[in-house]
């Protein structure tokens, strides 16, 4: 314990000095910004940040590019509560309580909560690299396909039973999701499906076209048709702060919020999508009043964000670990490191301590400096909501436009996105849930992935999914959440509204 | 149609009229873009970003870093192919799509269609499994296989990669079957055989020496000609007697077909410079690269082999062209 | 009419797929190959759909309650429309250039679909694209590509 204290002084020593400082202030205020326009996210800004670090020290430029990266965390759910517009991939949940809070009247509270609610996951999640890094690391390699399987499973579960209203709707929505997904090269034979001729599908759906033109052009494209006047938000502005009762709210959801998020950000392939989704359908599970989540309670903001921010954490671990990049904004930062001459991996904490726990030690710094650049931003974001929509939308276009783009560069995302903006189009006015798709869409690829890998290297038995004690953990837990509803029948169970309301 | 929308469309298709660019004869006149195959963090953008500042200073000229990813390299190679020969759109990239990914596919881009400006870094397949398997070399894990044939299993860094067709090839080469289990990159196939799923592993050498240094993974051999000095006990296929299952693994940099030799020279010898800067060596070494300066028309050479390796041991091994 | 509608386009759209799929080789349940994911999506997706249909008859409470469930041919054409600018803005980018492109966007989105006054429309799409390509190619420098002039 001794020792840990040592070397988070020694790490602090050397991330408080005034050009690390500096360096972290300026990583964390880019990564804010480009968080909130959407679809720049922290892949493109990482690598375009790369030439500019590059003259700098190897830690500072690491501890600037680090900032980026958790720093859009933190602006990420700035458009998904004001335009219901996801900011980053990672914010897509905080549309379904957000936007409808900030149609109330509650923008502020809503933004507010999610500042706090990253700090607060942010920190929990250094809290845990410093503690137990190492031994994460060694866990989550041994999670195999199968193991990923079951766990995968479990998430899809929690996905069908997720959304409000009509569950076949919800079943239909994650099945198209999970289809879309299947488009492009297969994940073990690399041989092309669904692609028509095309290179942009042959590399299947892109995440960013597929989010950005599912809610954010749809919500557009809803309130243009709706009237010519577009007044999108009739409420006056109630209260900047989040009340007592908030608070009350969203303090066990941050808590829960962080750990699921923080575990789940060392799996590879979860990355920070699936965290805020599993954290969603977690609250709603255990809240009192399930049926109130969708219109806009604070508890479905908070414990996503919370889930989010600690999973950027999480995901840093095999990185700092063991060289393993488990998303690709992660695999930026490897590249980070390498450009510096210095090769992440087991070694790094001997080779180079002064970037490993200045690195670490940057991120508590960071998470404070977050949260003292955005709570001052929340009343100016609030007020961007006064600006009349006519003047708004077509700005909002454009920055998805770019966004699409920028991702891979290509103009076809444009195409796509605009696409995917008439199919959430019409999903959003026949009712069927959009949350649904896209989750099944992450998961789809990972599925079909793991499920293959587990059978060709079982030679074809099934016995391997249940093999592994934590998949069975896993199967177990689904068992449960199947049966569940059957169970509760009897008492007066809300947490599924009606059946067959078709 | 209203008289607006009709206006509109004119002036669109006025800013739309493509004019004879007005550039000056002064090469290089505005940034240069360099179009990366790969997605930030990739093989190929790992390379190009380390040389990056040297190149540039050496080249007397902006350039750009533009990732166009997609399609196992096919996006980008045909973005280039496309582009305006003028010196300002360049390829840079690993040769891999161009050398293997041809022979595997059929594909709108071939060899011929790029001029050759040259390769800097060389990359190998690496063989790898954990310290406590029971084998310790490449021999030892031949014999095991020999005994048990169509027991094992070996991640591979994906179905269309040279690591995968590599390994095939020494298997096929000694009459030995193992199941191949096909990953995305290798990382995931590196991680793969560090976490017991798989009992070896090809892919890319520089994905695994962090890990080999920290003793947690063996290498049991690469594919380079020579060994590699941070390395001098892991032996080369071709000490081996397997040498022809070796596909080279290379960075290097491409123009479109027609680009004038000056740019091509000019740029080549920018590359030249920046390869023999010991700065820039010792960062590529880190990453996992061999460098040396290999100029167009030997660039040339090595795709145009790596390209005919390719297609045998796809014969060999039983891979049809898709 | 509108509950049996999209059930009916999703069966057919998971009937063609499935088509598709199947084509592609299935392999078994213990080998599966390319086509067996999306086959037994496929085949999930139609069930789904099929209960749908089924179910169209009763009346959704979830449906009735939602005031934007109205199609008109007004909402169509301009929804229609804003899509049409959205793909353009997406082909002219590498055509025309980052700023000329913008321009143009919000040019449509303001003068064709807005029906703002000529010069306002004008006014506000320069304002709006110079201040893009201060923030995204000045500020953030995203690369795009060039149009003439290089920008």
């Amino acid at each position: 314990m001794g020792d840990l204290f040592a070397n988070l002084y020694f790490g602090f020593s050397v991330s408080l000095a005034p050009y690390n400082l500096l360096a972290c202030f300026m990583g964390v205020f880019v990564g804010t910004a480009i968080g909130v326009l959407p679809g720049l996210g922290p892949v493109a800004t990482m690598s375009l940040l790369l030439p500019i670090t590059i003259k700098m020290e190897p830690t500072a430029a690491i501890i600037i590019m680090a900032g980026v990266f958790y720093g859009a965390m933190y602006g990420g759910s700035t458009t998904s509560i004001l335009l219901n517009l996801p900011g980053e991939a990672s914010s897509v949940v905080t549309t379904l309580d957000g936007y409808q809070m900030a149609r109330q009247g509650r923008a502020g509270p809503a933004l507010a909560i999610c500042a706090w609610g990253s700090f607060i996951a942010g920190t929990l999640g250094v809290l845990g690299i410093t503690l137990m890094a190492p031994a994460l690391a060694e866990m989550a390699v041994k999670i195999g396909p199968p193991e990923l399987v079951a766990l995968l499973c479990l998430s899809f579960l929690l996905v069908v039973q997720f959304s409000g209203g009509s569950r076949p709707r919800a079943a239909a929505s994650a099945l198209l999701g999970f289809l879309l997904s299947t488009v492009g090269l297969d994940p073990v034979e690399s041989t092309p499906r669904y692609d028509f001729g095309t290179f942009t599908l042959m590399d299947g759906v892109g995440f960013a076209p597929l989010v950005i033109g599912l809610f954010g052009i749809s919500e557009v494209l809803i309130n243009l048709e709706k009237s010519e006047k577009m007044e999108v938000f009739k409420g006056r502005i109630k209260g900047l702060w989040p009340t007592r009762q908030d608070w009350r709210d969203s303090a066990p959801a941050i808590g829960r919020g962080s750990v699921v998020g923080f575990f789940m950000g060392i799996l590879p392939g979860m990355g920070t999508i699936v965290p805020p989704f599993l954290s969603y359908s977690l609250e709603r599970r255990i809240s009192k009043k399930p049926e109130k989540f969708g219109t806009g309670v604070i508890e479905g903001v908070a414990g996503p964000e919370a889930a989010n921010n600690s999973a950027t954490a999480g995901s840093m671990i095999p990185l700092l670990t063991l060289g393993i990049a488990p998303s690709a904004a992660v695999a930026v930062l490897t590249a980070a490191f390498l450009t510096h001459g210095v090769q992440p991996g087991p070694l790094l904490i001997t080779e180079h301590p002064a970037i490993f726990w200045g690195v670490v030690t940057s991120m508590y710094t960071g998470n404070a400096l977050l949260l003292l650049l955005n709570l001052p931003l929340v009343g100016m974001w609030a007020r961007l909501l006064t600006v009349p929509y006519r003047y708004l939308w077509p700005m909002i276009l454009l920055f998805c436009g770019i966004g699409a783009y920028s991702v891979s560069n290509n103009p076809v995302d444009v195409l796509l996105m605009a696409v995917f903006g008439l199919l959430g189009y019409m999903m959003r006015k026949l009712n069927y849930p959009g949350a649904p798709l896209v989750l099944a869409f992450v998961l789809g690829r990972l599925f079909e992935e793991k499920v293959r890998q587990s059978l060709v290297i079982s030679r074809g038995s099934y016995e391997t999914f249940i093999a592994h004690p934590l998949a069975l953990l896993a199967w177990i837990a689904s068992a449960i959440l199947l049966l569940y509803p059957f169970f509760m029948r009897g008492k007066s169970a809300p947490h599924f509204p009606p059946e067959e309301e078709e | 149609m209203p008289r607006r929308s009709l206006l509109f469309l004119f002036v669109v298709a006025l800013i739309c009229l493509p004019v004879k660019s007005a550039h000056s004869a002064k090469y290089p006149g505005y940034p240069v873009q360099f179009i990366i195959s790969f997605p930030p963090g990739g093989p190929g953008d790992t390379t190009i970003r380390i040389i990056h500042p040297a190149l540039q200073k050496n080249f007397g000229g902006a350039i750009q870093l533009v990732n166009k990813p997609g399609a196992g390299g096919a996006i980008a190679y045909t973005y280039v192919k496309k582009a305006k020969p003028d010196g300002y759109t360049i390829l840079s990239t690993m040769s891999a799509p161009l050398t293997v990914g041809t022979a595997l596919r059929t594909l709108s881009f071939g060899l011929d269609d790029y001029e050759y400006i040259g390769a800097y870094a060389f990359g190998a397949t690496g063989i790898v499994s954990k310290p406590d398997m029971r084998w310790k070399n490449l021999d030892g894990l031949l014999a095991y296989i020999k005994k048990n044939p169509g027991k094992l299993n070996y991640g591979t860094s994906g179905a269309p990669t040279a690591p995968y067709l590599t390994m095939a090839a020494i298997l096929a080469m000694q009459g030995l079957k193992a199941t191949p289990v096909h990953y995305k990159g290798s990382g995931p196939a590196r991680n793969a055989a560090l976490g017991g799923h798989v009992d070896f592993s090809a892919g890319g050498f520089g994905a695994m020496q962090a890990l080999i240094r920290a003793g947690k993974l063996v290498g049991l051999a690469i594919t380079d000609n020579a060994r590699d000095p941070k390395f001098p006990k892991i032996p080369t296929l071709k000490e081996k007697g397997l040498g022809r299952a070796s596909i080279g693994l290379w960075a290097g940099l491409w123009a479109p077909k027609g680009t004038p030799k000056a740019v091509l020279d000019k740029l080549s010898a920018a590359l030249k410079k920046t390869a023999n800067d010991p700065a820039v060596v010792k960062k590529l070494n880190k990453a996992g690269f061999r460098v040396e300066f290999v100029d167009g028309a030997g660039a040339k050479k090595l795709a145009r082999q790596d390209h005919e390796t390719s297609k045998e041991i796809m014969k060999a091994v039983g891979i049809k062209k898709k | 009419m509108r509950r049996i509608a999209p059930p009916a386009a999703l069966l057919a759209v998971s009937m063609l797929m499935g088509w598709f799929a199947y084509r592609l080789g299935l392999g078994s349940v213990n080998r599966p190959e390319p086509g067996f994911f999306p086959f037994w999506i496929c085949f999930g997706l139609a069930a789904t759909s099929l209960y749908l249909i089924w179910r169209s008859p009763r009346p959704n409470p979830e449906d009735e309650a939602t005031a934007q469930a109205v199609f008109t041919l007004a909402g169509y054409r301009r929804v229609l429309s804003v899509m049409a600018g959205t793909a353009l803005f997406g082909l002219l980018l590498e055509v025309s250039g980052f700023l000329a492109a913008t321009f143009i966007f919000m040019a449509f989105c303001w003068l064709v679909i807005d029906r703002q006054s000529l010069l306002r429309g004008l006014l506000i799409s320069a304002v709006a694209s110079a201040a893009a390509f201060a923030l995204f190619v000045k500020a953030l420098n995203v690369h795009f590509p060039r149009g003439l002039l290089g920008f």
